[in-house]
């Protein structure tokens, strides 16, 4: 469903994303897990097209987001939704203005079906009493599921999870994991999380990655994945820093 | 040699920077307009918003400033004319000036500062914030979102302030000129009308003149709303971009504001 190829990416002089190749089928959850500022994002970013590579190709259900004009670029982006790490809310409507307005959008839906959809896509997250106040009102794990409903209510094929459970407290970022789990079994969707969250990861994956200067190393299933030789995964999976300046192919 | 060539290379890219951004704010100025008619339906609620945001907030400020100036031009300028004893002319001077240039300028100047940076500074944050990548991911075009409605409530409430400052730029005048200047009140009047070419009818209630310096408010109104919310979507690096953002849509638009008003003022008056 998503293939990208040999993607590189420069801001200036600072080298993001050297020869990202990353396949994710349908109906598979891949977590890429990473440190801080290796380019999990900027990855997530360019298969969305709000980035555009410095070489390489983004195929989103055959459409090279790379060269796709505008009415494609809306095509992949109704298929492939993506869940900010902040939630970014808009942060004068209120939760519910928010969550109707990939579906005000559209203009084709009558104002009935939105309201029954937004408050079905809000009742399932648990923010249906929160649904009337603004976003600076509501606590960030609140954001986050708001955003989520937001996601969820335009029905997408994919999903893409930008650090899910950054900045929320153990309880919150289980709900977040529980959460993430029953929208992919419920709807059968694809998902790529982008995350440092060992737990999250582990618990949410069919596939597990790691990014490491900008590249995508060591792709597999969860089990093997924990018992990877590689030392870059060891060394993550431990918590320890790891040294060596240049990567091994 | 080497520092020579560093200088002018930084400021032949300082050039191209301008330029580019110029042309940004230009297409953004052309997007918006194109998305008018197809969207007008559809944002009312936040043009109504936007309106009251560039009309009525502001209010209180441009009657003050439209008030004050035209009592400050009458005492300046209505001294001198005593001297020489052409203290009547002072109605004239006060309606041209007011109506021609001070209006819509001091106008456009209250709305740059307290609007424009508004504008360049909301939507700055939601840039930094990453709220306007969420929208391009949701298939709103954020520049019929944010962009337009501010426009066109800018387009339609500048003249209208720019009108109120006149009036009460003339009435402050008028308190100048009988007090201060033993002017009565209705060869002030009279004179005022006089200086305005006043062609009024049943289709143009007003004089001539009074046009033009609407047609010059709506023109102004424009450019603040264009070059603030460009720099607001061109924001970068957090707060400190913000904050550079508001800096640049404030100096660019007093410098678009004299220059465009020059040339708007040659076309008519020439």
């Amino acid at each position: 469903m998503i293939e990208l190829r040999g993607v590189h990416k420069a801001f200036g002089d600072f080298t993001v994303l050297r020869g990202v190749d990353l396949t994710l089928e349908e109906g598979e959850t891949l977590v890429v897990l990473g440190r801080s500022g290796t380019g999990k994002s900027v990855t997530l970013k360019h298969i969305v097209g709000l980035l555009l590579p410095d070489e390489g190709s983004i195929l989103v259900n055959g459409v090279d987001v790379t060269t796709a004009d505008r009415e494609q670029l809306r095509q992949v982006r109704r298929e492939v939704a993506y869940l900010f790490q902040t939630g970014a809310l808009v942060n004068w409507l209120s939760v519910r203005d928010n969550v109707s307005l990939p579906l005000v959008e559209k203009r084709t839906i009558p104002p009935s079906e939105i309201r029954e959809r937004v408050d079905e896509s809000l009742q399932s997250l648990g923010m249906l009493e929160a649904a009337e106040r603004m976003p600076a009102e509501i606590s960030g794990g609140m954001r986050k599921r708001a955003a989520l409903a937001r996601v969820l209510v335009a029905e997408p094929k994919a999903i893409l999870y930008d650090e899910p459970t950054a900045g929320l407290d153990p309880i919150m970022a289980r709900t977040v994991g529980r959460l993430i789990r029953d929208v992919q079994s419920s709807g059968e969707r694809t998902a790529l999380v982008v995350t440092h969250d060992l737990e999250l990861a582990f618990g949410v994956a069919t596939r597990v990655g790691l990014h490491y200067k900008g590249q995508l190393i060591e792709l597999a299933d969860p089990e093997r994945f924990k018992q990877s030789d590689h030392p870059v995964i060891r060394a993550f999976l431990d918590g320890e820093e790891y040294y060596e300046e240049e990567l091994s192919s | 040699m080497a520092t020579l060539r560093d200088s002018l290379a930084s400021k032949g890219q300082a050039i191209r920077l301008t330029i580019t951004e110029a042309g940004f704010t230009a297409t953004t100025l052309i997007q918006a307009a194109g998305r008018i008619i197809p969207d007008a339906r559809q944002r009312w609620r936040f043009i109504l918003d936007q309106l009251v945001v560039c009309g009525i907030s502001p209010l209180p400020v441009v009657c003050v400033v439209g008030l004050f100036t035209g009592m400050l031009l009458a005492l300046q300028v209505g001294m001198e004319l005593s001297k020489l004893g052409q203290s009547e002319a002072i109605a004239n001077i006060i309606g041209v000036v007011l109506f021609r240039e001070m209006g819509p300028f001091m106008t456009a100047m209250i709305l740059t500062a307290s609007v424009g940076s508004a504008m360049a500074a909301e939507i700055g944050t939601m840039r930094v914030s990453e709220e306007i990548d969420a929208l391009e991911c949701l298939t709103v075009d954020p520049v019929s979102f944010l962009v337009m409605p501010r426009i066109v409530a800018m387009a339609i409430m500048t003249p209208l302030l720019t009108f109120v400052s006149c009036v009460l730029g003339v009435i402050g005048g008028g308190i100048v000129a009988k007090t201060q200047l033993s002017v009565t009140t209705s060869v002030y009047l009279r004179n005022v009308l006089a200086s305005l070419e006043a062609k009024a009818d049943a289709l143009a209630p007003f004089p001539s003149e009074v046009y033009t310096g609407l047609i010059k408010a709506a023109v102004f109104g424009v450019l603040v709303s264009s070059i603030s919310c460009a720099a607001g979507l061109k924001a970068s690096g957090g707060a400190i971009g913000v904050g550079r953002a508001v800096r640049t849509a404030v100096v660019r638009s007093f410098l678009m504001l004299i220059i465009i008003g020059y040339y708007i003022s040659w076309m008519f008056f020439k």
